[in-house]
């Protein structure tokens, strides 16, 4: 089969083509650059609620800074470290016993000579 | 004649109860029951409370912990809580003084 064409069907028919895939590419890129700016502004959402988030969570942050250094702060007024409490006790104890066991030989020296 | 030697070794195993007595229910690390026995004896040692801490273990009346790091943890046993308490009868070899209240 042979198909012939003038030079002005040739023209023409390039010019549909041409036309068509223009057409065609313009669509295509319409609609990816359509998807993009969705994508975008997903990102741009997601980035800003990111950012709240973390600004939030730094103000947290940053009271609980705070507190932890108030509390730091307070735990020498209401508190005595354990060791201290231990050292402290054991000592008077010991003392107690001592005036005790002094008590004691006095009595019996009291009643020795009495 | 009084042996000074056997009274302070003596004494320093009751005060070393003393100490756990007042450490419970976690128990204490050597330096703290040393620091304490050297508000009484001045001149005591690292070396003293262990040797009495072994005595005290050997009596089961402390449970040693001997930590990686070299450090001794020691925590009153039950049989040491009641010779502290004055629960059971001490035997000699501690001086625990008389019950007087």
């Amino acid at each position: 089969m042979m198909v012939q064409l003038e030079f002005w069907q040739l023209i023409t028919l390039l010019l549909a083509f041409f036309a068509f895939v223009g057409a065609g590419g313009k669509v295509l890129f319409g609609q990816f650059e359509r998807r993009m700016s969705e994508r975008f502004s997903a990102m741009q959402q997601a980035l800003k609620d990111h950012t709240e988030s973390e600004a939030k969570a730094l103000s947290q942050l940053q009271s609980l800074e705070r507190d932890l250094l108030n509390l730091k702060a307070d735990i020498p007024l209401h508190y005595v470290r354990r060791e201290d409490y231990v050292r402290n006790q054991t000592v008077i104890e010991a003392k107690i016993d001592a005036v005790g066991l002094k008590i004691e030989n006095w009595q019996l020296r009291g009643s020795h000579h009495g | 004649m009084v042996d000074a030697a056997k009274i302070r070794r003596e004494s320093m195993r009751w005060y070393i109860l003393l100490t756990l007595q007042n450490a419970q229910p976690i128990g204490a690390f050597e330096e703290l029951i040393l620091t304490t026995l050297q508000g009484i004896y001045t001149d005591a040692t690292q070396h003293e409370v262990r040797v009495q801490l072994d005595y005290l273990h050997s009596r089961d009346l402390v449970d040693i912990e001997r930590k990686p790091d070299g450090r001794w943890f020691a925590k009153l046993d039950r049989y040491g809580v009641d010779v502290v308490e004055y629960t059971v009868d001490c035997e000699p070899g501690i001086a625990r003084p008389p019950k007087h209240c």
